[in-house]
């Protein structure tokens, strides 16, 4: 199954991805035990499964109570947890990164970066987050993609204003082109940072960022424009030149936007062994094309979990892609009334 | 720019209460002009069926009696009347949360601004022509404006011609609020009090020598009014006695809830809600596949109704207070005693808005006096927790009493 899938990932016509996901959908329940006994609970009847859409999906909120695995992991992802400070985090256990690894270098070959370029990450490392698939994904992007000069230039302490400092000075001297790729929090201190220093870039054209996640966790929201603004303002990166990602821990796959094919920038896109539903809550059945749903993403590179994922991931349709709206999380604030993020994130009794 | 109010004889307190009262009852008669087509026109735009909404201003106006005015009003007589202008900045979750504070402004002798927002822009006017139709000079007292909080223009010329704001919503709303018009960050250059209403949480108490059917079916009401969108929505239930108890419970609550379910239907969600639920309910599966002791009874899919469940009632091994993801899902939860309950499942100090007690429950006593001393402002009757007397102690607020002495 594993050889198909990567067949497929690199020769899309090599295969059908309806009947590929089917078959991977077979594959997972034969294997794993806690999704088969997810679907039957929920009554559903896995003969009704007879295309994509209806292979049953599990709640991103599923991650944070069960181990869901198709063999003996070896490797562990845990979710930041960061938006709800109480709450489990997620796991996502994988046999190998073999389909990880294929995913992630297609993908970002694809719609960020096509060839090596210097690359200054601000975003956790396995050295120091061994459990984040976003380290993970950087630490493969270095290996991979990172030419001589590349940093990391965050760790647990925070950014390494001398070594970026120095990188930077250096790409505007040597000419050649970088990408920063990192967070939207780190990114956004950085920026901050920089301006306080009234520091600013000119790097070479072909330069670019990829950021990833919002601004939750530092008390206030920074408008996307104001981000976008401040790559401008600062490293001389205008907006076509911003890739964001969409990522999660529960998928070995990733989402970016259409920027520097000169797509929308408010789509995401997904590659071809990757197809998103979008489902009225209400109902489960798929949303009208203008509606906003919770998004249902089927990854084919999910071989080692479930291929079929329900977010907390707000959205709609719009073109070959969607757009992200927003998360929904347990209990919403309600006026006076409880709100329940405050109040499971402060715990004094 | 100055914003005007009318500013005739001020009438006093007693005007004020005479004016109030006539149409509260004549709200409970049914005869305000209009007020069928009004109740369509609140719910039409409220995330609550039409019924809900009827019982919920019901019990708004069923506080407001001469009598319980009176008595609210006589208890702060020795402090003098204030002057000025408060405005009301209430809560959008549930349709005439800002009455109560709007009477204590004009109790208090001052004029009030209250703010309607586009979520509910109906009940605020009506109710201020009425007060108008009875008495003029009171109804002079009371201007009623729409605005959108933070991001309207007149916001601030409004504010600025206010003594005081009362603002009852998130605590973030409030922080929102008195950073742009406490004073204390000079935001607009404005030094006003603001007094803030937050967020709070509630629960229902029960002993096990309780009257186990007749409580489930006042705690049922107490849930489905409002659809646990208010600050008096009970979050869950905390049964002081065996696991035994709290079992039956469960079964008791899903059938006061079902059976409620055609008196009070519950109200359109909306797709944030309606996604939260979904999550909630693949955690609580997840939860038992996990092995956790966790069982929930819900309301059977009707073909005429869309969504997730319209009620939910779980009960497992734990004892803490936990926010219930609304819309009439709850927490059933043994605790040893009540010591136990204080200790682990009240909602955070600075949170407690009010606990229900049966009057069927021979503890009920002994329970207040321990909710009490633990700071929950309110110990109310299962039942009318929807329905608190108008000087219910709001997160421990008296806010006439207060009023008037942040003037004095």
């Amino acid at each position: 199954m594993k050889a198909r899938i990567r067949r497929f990932m690199i020769k899309p016509d090599s295969d059908d991805f309806g009947l590929l996901a089917l078959d991977l959908f077979r594959y997972q329940w034969d294997r794993n035990k806690v999704y088969r006994d997810l679907v039957l609970a929920s009554g559903m009847d896995p003969g009704a499964v007879v295309t994509w859409q209806d292979i049953p999906a599990v709640s991103t909120t599923v991650f944070k109570r069960l181990v869901l695995t198709c063999g003996h992991p070896t490797i562990l992802f845990r979710t930041s947890g960061t938006s709800r400070g109480h709450d489990r985090r997620g796991e996502h256990h994988l046999v190998d990164a073999d389909l990880y690894r294929e995913s992630l270098l297609l993908s970002f070959r694809r719609f960020v970066l096509p060839a090596p370029m210097r690359l200054v990450i601000l975003a956790p490392t396995p050295s120091w987050a061994p459990d984040s698939s976003l380290g993970f994904m950087m630490q493969v992007l270095m290996d991979e993609l990172g030419s001589p000069g590349s940093l990391v230039g965050l760790g647990p302490d925070g950014l390494d204003m001398p070594g970026l400092l120095r990188c930077f000075e250096d790409a505007e001297r040597d000419g050649l082109p970088l990408t920063l790729l990192g967070t939207a929090l780190a990114l956004h201190n950085l920026i901050e940072r920089l301006d306080s220093e009234e520091r600013s870039f000119c790097f070479s054209p072909g330069s670019r960022i990829m950021d990833t996640g919002g601004s939750k966790g530092i008390g206030r929201e920074i408008p996307r424009h104001a981000q976008l603004a401040g790559y401008s303002r600062v490293f001389h990166i205008p907006a076509s030149r911003v890739v964001n990602e969409y990522g999660m821990t529960e998928l070995a796959s990733q989402f970016y936007d259409a920027s520097l094919s000169g797509g929308d920038p408010d789509v995401k896109l997904a590659p071809h062994w990757v197809r998103t539903r979008v489902i009225n809550p209400a109902t489960g059945r798929d949303a009208d094309p203008d509606e906003t749903g919770l998004l249902v993403h089927l990854d084919l590179a999910n071989l080692d979990s479930v291929a079929a994922v329900e977010t907390e991931d707000l959205g709609f349709r719009r073109g070959a892609g969607f757009v992200l709206v927003g998360r929904t999380t347990g209990a919403q604030p309600r006026g006076c009334s409880i709100a329940s993020d405050m109040l499971l994130g402060r715990g004094e009794v | 720019m100055d914003v005007p109010l009318p500013r005739p004889g001020r009438p006093d307190a007693e005007a004020v209460i005479v004016a109030v009262a006539d149409v509260a009852e004549s709200w409970a008669q049914g005869d305000w002009p209009g007020q069928a087509g009004l109740l369509s026109r609140i719910a039409g735009v409220s995330s609550f069926s039409a019924q809900v909404v009827k019982a919920g201003l019901a019990a708004h106006f069923g506080a407001m009696s001469a009598v319980e005015l009176r008595r609210w009003s006589g208890r702060s007589l020795d402090l003098p009347p204030i002057r000025g202008r408060i405005a009301i900045l209430p809560a959008t979750n549930i349709p005439g949360v800002g009455l109560v504070p709007a009477v204590a402004a004009l109790l208090a002798g001052a004029e009030a601004l209250i703010k309607t927002s586009a979520a509910e822009p109906h009940l605020m006017p009506a109710w201020r022509n009425r007060i108008a139709a009875v008495d003029a000079s009171v109804g002079a007292m009371i201007r009623v404006e729409e605005w959108v909080g933070g991001a309207d223009p007149r916001e601030h010329a409004l504010l600025a011609a206010c003594d005081r704001i009362v603002v009852l919503g998130s605590d973030s709303t409030i922080e929102d609020v008195l950073t742009r018009y406490g004073g204390h960050s000079g935001g607009a250059g404005l030094a006003r009090r603001v007094i803030g209403l937050g967020t709070g949480a509630s629960l229902a108490v029960v002993g096990a020598g309780a009257d186990l059917t007749a409580a489930s079916r006042r705690l049922a009401r107490d849930v489905s009014i409002w659809d646990q969108q208010g600050c008096l929505s009970p979050q869950g239930l905390a049964v002081i006695g065996p696991r035994s108890t709290s079992m039956a419970m469960m079964e008791q609550l899903a059938a006061a809830l079902d059976t409620l379910e055609n008196e009070l239907p519950v109200g359109q969600m909306s797709t944030v809600e309606a996604a939260g639920l979904r999550g909630f309910r693949a955690d609580l599966t997840a939860r038992r596949q996990a092995g956790e002791a966790i069982q929930w009874r819900e309301s059977t899919p009707r073909s005429d109704v869309r969504g997730p469940a319209r009620w939910l009632v779980w009960t497992d091994d734990e004892i803490r207070f936990e926010p219930s993801p609304g819309r009439r899902h709850l927490w059933v939860r043994s605790a040893a005693s009540i010591d136990e309950l204080v200790r682990c499942a009240l909602p955070p100090a600075g949170h407690r808005q009010a606990a229900g007690l049966d009057e069927s429950d021979p503890e009920r006593s002994k329970f207040a006096a321990a909710l009490s001393a633990a700071r929950v402002p309110c110990i109310a009757a299962l039942g009318s927790m929807q329905a608190p007397p108008v000087d219910w102690p709001n997160k421990g607020h008296d806010l006439l009493a207060e009023l008037k002495r942040s003037a004095a």
